[in-house]
């Protein structure tokens, strides 16, 4: 191959945009749009995105719930980003509460003084009387 | 000349679209919740960004030949159980284990896992010129079979995996320094590392240079004499490898590993690399784009969450974010082409 081809090559290989129809899996290269009908397509995906937001924005707070494992049930909460999670304590005949647990095998506590950062549920955990 | 102007401002507002959004959206958290931009949180974004930045990085190599990689999640999620299982102190899955592995061999352990998935993809993406999405969606699927028959191994059920080892939590999780009194993890410093190791494979060695070759044009590089199939197959096993270390590192963080550990995590590190201009076109993409696309991604996911706003509605914006970063690039292409 002469040499100002070789030169040609290693510039495609630079890392800049290059549109060649060769790519190995070009996904745009059917693609048969004009530049206008997608500007249209743009501003329609970020209309419904800035829609999507306002929804989001209307409807805050993340749910929390429970599962009281046998116990008298705790009802859901729905809390704001930093909130403490506050529960009556659940009774269950026999057994003696011992707080909450992300996991069903409560093989870990939850610390109550840990800020709500997401949806969760939370599982009650007992200890035999 | 006006007209000429309005172009070029409908050019600039529609090629940044993606960034502007993120400003807007940063400027109006901000108002609401001015803790926001407090110390805590932005070591928070740093955190999250350097959490994510392995895996992006391993994305971004499958995205600049054009190509993809939808398994991602899932190896990140097969590494984090092998993980927590084996640098663990409830031995639940091997139930006759006495002590935990040493540290290295549970990472090379992971690494040889994670590269064999990533060679396997690579193989039959070169070898039988398959499109990856469709590769990775059956090696996606095949992980998550493993995944699942792994849990249920000795007498785990299942179940979560916890009770992580001290040192491998300190390893990964343990504070580097601390700003005022937040501190900053290990793991930020080892994105750090990944970041330049990254950036000298891809910048500085034949390697690097032949996978944007491919990625450019497959024709022309094979005429050069690049190794196509070879390339292709390393840059998927390094993924892999990349994924593995996502992984390692996630376990530690979250605390626990389960067989939905790594759930969708692909389609924030594609998001991310996509908004960060490594172009779905082939050959194009640079290292400081994928931070960038994954330090914006995350500043709209804990701006979303500062707001309180429902982890369902995400997904959604997820989704969209991905749509108008594709069709921004898409108009970048039509535009040059």
């Amino acid at each position: 191959m002469p040499d100002t081809e070789k030169e040609k090559l290693k510039e495609q290989t630079k890392g800049e945009m290059d549109v060649s129809p060769l790519s190995l899996h070009n996904i745009y290269k059917n693609i048969h749009i004009s530049v206008r009908t997608l500007d249209f397509i743009i501003v329609g995906l970020i209309a419904a995105l800035f829609v999507v937001l306002l929804i989001g924005f209307n409807n805050r707070g993340f749910v929390i719930e429970f599962d009281s494992q046998g116990g008298t049930p705790i009802p859901s909460q729905k809390l704001m980003y930093g909130d403490l999670i506050e529960i009556e304590e659940p009774s269950r005949e026999g057994y003696h509460f011992d707080g909450l647990s992300r996991h069903a095998s409560c093989e870990d506590r939850f610390d109550m003084q840990t800020p709500i950062d997401g949806s969760m549920k939370l599982y009650a955990c007992w200890i035999v009387e | 000349m006006k007209k000429f102007d309005r172009k070029k401002i409908l050019d600039l507002l529609l090629n940044n679209a993606m960034y502007i959004i993120i400003a807007l959206l940063v400027i109006y958290v901000s108002i609401k919740r001015p803790k926001f931009l407090g110390l805590a949180s932005i070591v928070n974004i740093v955190s999250l960004t350097a959490s994510k930045l392995p895996m992006a990085l391993g994305i971004a190599g499958c995205i600049v030949l054009a190509g993809t990689d939808i398994s991602a999640g899932k190896i990140v999620g097969l590494s984090a159980c092998i993980t927590a299982s084996l640098l663990t102190t409830v031995y639940k899955i091997f139930p006759s284990m006495t002590a935990p592995l040493p540290i290295p061999v549970v990472l090379l352990i992971i690494l040889c896992v994670g590269g064999l998935i990533g060679l396997i993809n690579g193989f039959c993406v070169a070898q039988f010129d398959l499109h990856p999405y469709i590769v990775t969606l059956s090696t996606q699927l095949i992980v998550y079979g493993l995944i699942l028959m792994y849990m249920m191994l000795g007498t785990n059920n299942g179940m979560a995996l916890s009770g992580m080892t001290d040192s491998y939590k300190k390893l990964v999780t343990g504070s580097l320094f601390k700003i005022g009194t937040v501190s900053v993890p290990m793991y930020v410093l080892y994105a750090l590392c990944f970041v330049v190791i990254m950036w000298v494979v891809w910048n500085k060695t034949t390697f690097g240079k032949n996978m944007f070759a491919v990625g450019s044009n497959k024709v022309a590089a094979e005429v050069s004499g690049v190794n196509v199939k070879k390339t292709i197959m390393m840059v998927f096993t390094l993924a892999g490898m990349m994924y593995a270390i996502t992984g390692f590192i996630d376990a530690a963080r979250v605390g626990s590993a389960n067989a939905t550990t790594g759930l969708n995590y692909e389609s924030d590190a594609i998001s991310a690399c996509v908004i960060g201009g490594v172009s779905f076109v082939g050959g194009t993409g640079k290292i400081s784009g994928v931070i960038i696309g994954v330090l914006l991604l995350q500043v709209i996911f804990a701006g979303l969450n500062f707001l309180s706003v429902n982890a369902n509605l995400i997904y959604i914006v997820k989704g969209l974010i991905i749509l108008i970063a594709c069709a921004i690039d898409m108009r970048k292409y039509l535009t040059k082409k």
